[in-house]
C-alpha cells in the first residue's frame, strides 16, 4: 500500500448512503453496515474514483486544513480497514 | 401547530426540490415536535424533511434535529439491508431462470431522485410473470422466507392476487403478479408493461426495471390506491418520475385507456398536484382531460371512498372478473378459504371459523369494523 502509483477506489459492489454528515455503507451478503462520519466520508467520497494515496492526502489534508503528513497514519489506516472489509479494493495503475 | 398547519407543513416538505423552495420558515416547537415527527415517519419523509432543515424551511430545536438525523439513519440502514437482500434473492431466482422485475423503492430511488436517500422504503417488491410464480414462490420459501398468509384456495394468487408478502427476520419482499388489487389489477397487463424495462445498476448487479413510463403508471396507480387518503411519499414518486424527459405519454395515455385507469391516473395527478402544490407537467394534459368511463369511476371509488372498508375492493373484484366460472371461483375463495388461511387470518386467542369470516361481509353491510 505504500507504493505511490496504486490507485484506490471503491469496490463496485458496495452499497452505500450518503447521508451529508455520515455514509453508510455495505455489501451484499454482508450483515454489517458501516457507518463513516466525517472525515471518513470525506475518504469515502473521493474513493468514488479511482485516486492514488498522496491525492487523497492532498485532497483531505486541503479540506481540512491540515499538513498531509499530519493526517498521513490516520488514513492509511482508514484505507486498510476499508480494503480488510472489502468495501475499497486496489488498482495497480501503468506509471510511465 | 393544528392538525391542518402539519398537514401544510408535511405536504411542503413533500414537495421539497420539486418547486422553488417556499419562503415561510416552520420552527417547530417542543410540544410541536412529537406529532409532527410521528407523521414524518409514517409517509417515510425523514429524507425530506432533512432536506427542509438543510434549506431553512424546517427549523427544529439541536436535539429534535439531532433525532431526526437519527431516525433518518434508521431508514437508510433498513433501505441498505434490503438492497443487500435483494441482490442475494434476485440472485437465486437468477439461477432458476425467474425473470425479476424490481418495482418501486430501489427502482425509483436510483436515478430517478436526486439522492437515493431521499427515497426511504421499507420492503422489496418485484414483479414476475405468472408463468414463473410457482417457481418464484418455492424459490423465495428455499431461502427461508416465510410467507405472511397462505393461498386462500389453490390458484387464487395467479388467477386474482395482486401480490404475496413474505418475510425473514425483519425484510419484507411482496412477490407481485401485477400491480393492484382488485379490478384495476386484473385490467392491467403487467406482459405488456414487462416488454418495457429498463436496466439499473446496485452493489455491482445488473437489475431490470419498469422504464420511466411503467414506473410513472405504477407510481400513479400506488399513490392513488395504494392507500386512503393516499401517502405523501407515493405521490411524491407521481411528480417526480413524469418530471423525467424519457416518459413517453403517448403510451403512457394508450395503456391507461386500454386498461381503463384514466380515473386512476387522473386521481394521482389530480391529489399529487394539489397535495404537493407543485404542476404537472404540459405532457399529462391529454391524460388529464381523457374520457372515463362510469365503471372505471366505481372503481375507483372502492378504493378512495369509505367503500373500502366495507368490503368495496372485493366487491368490485367481483365485479371485474370474467365470466361466471371464475367469478365463482373468486367468491369460493372469500367465502370458503382454506381453514390454514383462516388460522392465520384469526388474531390471537381467536378461534379460526367461517361464521366469523361469514360476518365480515354483514358487518361490512351494516356499516360495522370487522370485530
Amino acid at each position: 500500500m505504500s507504493c505511490d502509483w496504486i490507485r484506490f477506489r471503491q469496490a463496485p459492489s458496495t452499497l452505500s448512503r450518503d447521508m451529508g454528515d455520515e455514509i453508510l455503507v455495505t455489501r451484499p451478503w454482508s450483515d454489517r453496515i458501516e457507518g463513516l462520519p466525517a472525515p471518513a466520508s470525506l475518504v469515502w467520497r473521493k474513493l468514488a474514483s479511482p485516486v492514488t494515496l498522496p491525492e487523497l492526502l492532498e485532497d483531505v489534508s486541503r479540506a481540512y486544513g491540515l499538513e498531509a503528513s499530519a493526517i498521513a497514519d490516520d488514513v492509511k489506516s482508514l484505507l486498510d480497514e476499508l480494503m480488510h472489509k472489502h468495501l475499497v479494493e486496489e488498482l495497480v495503475a501503468s506509471h510511465d | 401547530m393544528t392538525r391542518e398547519d402539519q398537514t401544510s407543513l408535511l405536504n411542503t416538505i413533500a414537495a421539497v426540490g420539486l418547486a422553488p423552495d417556499a419562503d415561510a420558515r416552520h420552527e417547530i416547537d417542543e410540544e410541536g415536535w412529537p406529532p409532527l415527527r410521528s407523521r414524518i415517519l409514517g409517509h417515510r419523509l425523514t429524507g425530506l424533511a432533512l432536506l427542509a432543515c438543510e434549506r431553512g424551511m424546517l427549523v427544529l430545536s439541536e436535539n429534535n434535529h439531532t433525532e431526526l438525523r437519527g431516525l433518518h439513519r434508521d431508514a437508510m440502514a433498513l433501505a441498505l439491508e434490503l438492497e443487500s437482500r435483494l441482490i442475494e434473492v434476485a440472485d437465486a431466482l437468477e439461477e432458476v431462470e425467474v425473470d425479476v422485475t424490481v418495482l418501486k423503492g430501489p427502482a425509483v430511488a436510483h436515478g430517478y431522485y436526486p439522492d437515493p436517500s431521499l427515497r426511504p422504503f421499507s420492503d422489496l417488491d418485484l414483479l414476475v410473470g405468472a408463468q414463473q410464480w410457482t417457481v418464484a414462490v418455492q424459490t423465495l420459501a428455499r431461502l427461508g422466507f416465510e410467507r405472511e398468509l397462505p393461498e386462500p384456495r389453490a390458484g387464487f394468487d395467479v388467477n386474482f392476487g395482486k401480490a404475496v408478502s413474505w418475510h425473514k427476520d425483519h425484510v419484507g419482499i411482496d412477490l407481485h403478479r401485477t400491480l393492484a388489487a382488485g379490478p384495476f389489477g386484473l385490467w392491467m397487463k403487467p406482459d405488456a408493461l414487462r416488454q418495457w424495462r429498463e436496466e439499473f445498476t446496485l452493489g455491482g448487479e445488473r437489475f431490470k426495471r419498469l422504464d420511466a413510463t411503467g414506473l410513472l403508471l405504477h407510481a400513479c396507480v400506488h399513490a392513488s390506491l395504494g392507500w386512503r387518503p393516499p401517502l405523501l411519499l407515493p405521490l411524491r414518486d407521481v411528480l417526480t418520475i413524469a418530471s423525467v424527459e424519457s416518459v413517453d405519454w403517448e403510451r403512457l395515455a394508450g395503456w391507461s385507456e386500454s386498461w381503463g385507469l384514466n380515473a386512476v391516473l387522473q386521481h394521482a395527478f389530480g391529489t399529487a398536484a394539489h397535495r404537493l402544490n407543485v404542476s404537472v407537467p404540459d405532457e399529462a394534459q391529454r391524460l388529464l382531460e381523457a374520457p372515463v368511463s362510469a365503471k372505471e369511476l366505481r372503481a375507483l371509488g372502492a378504493y378512495t371512498t369509505d367503500r373500502r372498508r366495507r368490503g368495496g375492493t372485493a366487491l368490485a373484484t367481483m365485479q371485474a372478473i370474467p365470466g361466471l366460472r371464475q367469478r365463482a371461483r373468486y367468491a369460493r375463495s372469500l367465502v370458503l378459504p382454506e381453514r390454514s388461511f383462516l388460522k392465520a387470518r384469526a388474531s390471537d386467542g381467536e378461534r379460526a371459523s367461517y361464521l366469523r369470516r361469514w360476518m365480515t361481509p354483514a358487518n361490512w353491510l351494516l356499516g360495522r369494523k370487522h370485530p
